[in-house]
């Protein structure tokens, strides 16, 4: 295990309390705390180098430029790809945006199908909705099977012809699973259709290498992994950069304008439209290298042993508690650090209130997956997940609070 | 710097558990005049509230649907409190007034679980409205 006394003094945040309890962080899903490197990176960034980049110049322009193409660089070599196929977006939304817009909108016909993943988050299924309601094209969907895992038979039975493009999730917010995704890649390439993957939920997780992913296109954002918010990325395999049009067109992404037309950058710049987060991009780099520090096999550890756990204390806890179902498969190698579950009788915001009051952080709703709790016939759950700087004395609280919760509500 | 956040939300005690588990109100309504659904923007939760209307008077006030304990007490209490006003009361509401109605400690999140029995009420009393328009 991690040694997460020392790594909480890293995390300001993590030193507050809440309702006068001490903060037990349990939303990394959702989003994850800055350590002290970020922070000053930004701050850094703002107090000294502040300029806009790539036109300027001056000095203070070129450091700026340097600075946001080292970053670039940094996160390419993170993920095993080049620099020049790593375009800064907003969030990993935006960049799914960025592949439906300028790819599905522009090949997709009547007739055609997009297959995506029945526990994609709405980042990944929302942009395919209108991508079919402006094409024509249909949306298949691939359940995971009952313990929430990968369905191969279904996904295989589903993947055809008429498959231009296959989206999927490479882990689940809600279910936690990791998603096989070169498998994926390999059946969809059969097919010829494009694949395109969600990594908001895995990039901060697991060692992630594009090589070995085999996709077209992988998008996560920047503050699920230690990062500010507002800065995410979109990796896209460097063949289909040229073919692509852009998204959004405006300055710092032209080479010549004249009063009827403009020429393109070259990629990835096409692709990045008006001034860029700059020190978004700063703050990412210096959370890469935070992880980088750890170990992100080390992180990965530390969440299976955590994972274990967890899913045994909710094991034990469902024992006295028949209306307790954990959704997701019951071995920790197979997820992320995350659980989600569903109190039968109990509403997932009662019980996320009620741990607020303990000081515990934890997430209630339908995570913006609402098709997958429709699919497994429930209402909002509650997911808790840990990372980095948790301990199993924070799953301890959580297994505890979610006792009172019980006992509050269902007396 | 704010080291710490007061306890704001001492909600589920005696008074609010026993409303919530009274479950006053909720249920189905046999030949209402008139009924709304309102969806929680804070979680995509659904009530359905079904009102009787006679004499321009709010005769009974039920509602349905899956929703937290905020969303519940706060339906029982809005319904129970419609009974026997008037329609014009009822349109005069603001936000301020249903929070006063329901007397409990909100966070800003959950003002949101609060607010959608009253925003069904809204939305029934407009059809009405309209339904009279038409009429006339």
């Amino acid at each position: 295990m991690l040694d997460t006394n020392t790594l909480k003094k890293d995390f300001p945040i993590l030193e507050m309390k809440v309702n006068g309890k001490d903060l037990v962080y349990l939303d990394n899903a959702a989003t994850t705390q800055k350590p002290e490197k970020v922070l000053a990176a930004v701050d850094t960034y703002y107090r000294i180098c502040n300029a806009n980049v790539h036109r300027g110049s001056h000095t203070l322009s070129d450091n700026a430029t340097s600075l946001y193409e080292r970053s670039r660089e940094s996160v390419a070599k993170f993920i095993g790809a080049k620099p020049t196929e790593i375009i800064f977006t907003r969030n990993a939304t935006e960049g799914i945006n960025l592949v439906a817009y300028s790819y599905g909108l522009a090949t997709l016909h009547a007739g055609d199908e997009i297959l995506i993943g029945g526990w994609e988050h709405h980042s990944n299924l929302v942009p395919w909705q209108e991508v079919c309601r402006k094409t024509g094209a249909r949306l298949v969907y691939t359940y995971p099977d009952n313990q929430g895992l990968f369905d191969f038979a279904d996904f295989c039975s589903k993947l055809g012809a008429r498959t231009k493009i296959v989206a999927v999730g490479h882990a689940s917010n809600v279910l936690g699973t990791i998603y096989p995704v070169a498998e994926i890649a390999a059946e969809a390439k059969k097919v010829g259709a494009l694949v395109v993957v969600d990594g908001a939920q895995s990039l901060p997780h697991l060692p992630v290498n594009i090589k070995q992913l085999s996709c077209d296109a992988l998008a996560f954002s920047g503050h699920k992994m230690l990062g500010p918010m507002g800065i995410g990325v979109l990796w896209l395999d460097e063949s289909l950069q040229e073919s692509l049009s852009p998204f959004l067109t405006g300055g710092g992404m032209v080479l010549e304008v004249d009063e009827n037309k403009a020429s393109w950058e070259k990629p990835p710049h096409k692709f990045e439209a008006g001034t860029p987060n700059v020190s978004g991009a700063v703050g990412l780099a210096a959370a890469i290298d935070y992880i980088k520090t750890i170990g992100i096999e080390e992180i990965r550890k530390h969440e299976i042993e955590l994972s274990s756990y967890a899913l045994q204390a909710f094991a034990d806890l469902a024992r006295g508690f028949q209306n307790l179902r954990i959704l997701g498969p019951m071995d920790a190698t197979k997820r992320t650090g995350l659980i989600s579950f569903h109190m039968q009788g109990v509403h997932a915001h009662d019980v996320s209130a009620i741990l607020d009051q303990r000081g515990i952080a934890v997430r209630s709703g339908y995570h913006c997956a609402m098709p997958l709790h429709t699919h497994l016939g429930i209402g909002p759950t509650v997911r808790a997940s840990w990372y980095l700087y948790n301990s199993q004395a924070d799953i301890t609280a959580l297994v505890s609070g979610i006792s009172d919760a019980k006992k509050i509500l269902l007396a | 710097m704010l080291d710490s956040f007061t306890m704001s939300d001492q909600l589920y005690r005696d008074e609010f558990m026993s409303i919530f588990k009274s479950g006053a109100n909720y249920g189905k309504m046999v030949d209402p005049s008139t009924s709304a659904e309102e969806v929680n923007k804070f979680c995509g939760d659904k009530i359905t509230l079904e009102l009787k209307i006679a004499n321009d008077i709010v005769a009974d006030a039920k509602y349905t649907g899956l929703s937290c304990a905020v969303s519940k007490v706060s339906s029982s209490l809005v319904t129970e409190y419609a009974k026997g006003k008037s329609l014009t009361h009822l349109k005069g509401l603001t936000e301020a007034d249903i929070f006063a109605i329901i007397g409990f400690d909100l966070t800003e999140n959950r003002k949101q679980c609060a607010l959608v029995c009253f925003n069904a009420l809204k939305k029934a009393l407009h059809k009405v409205n309209n339904e009279y328009d038409q009429r006339n």
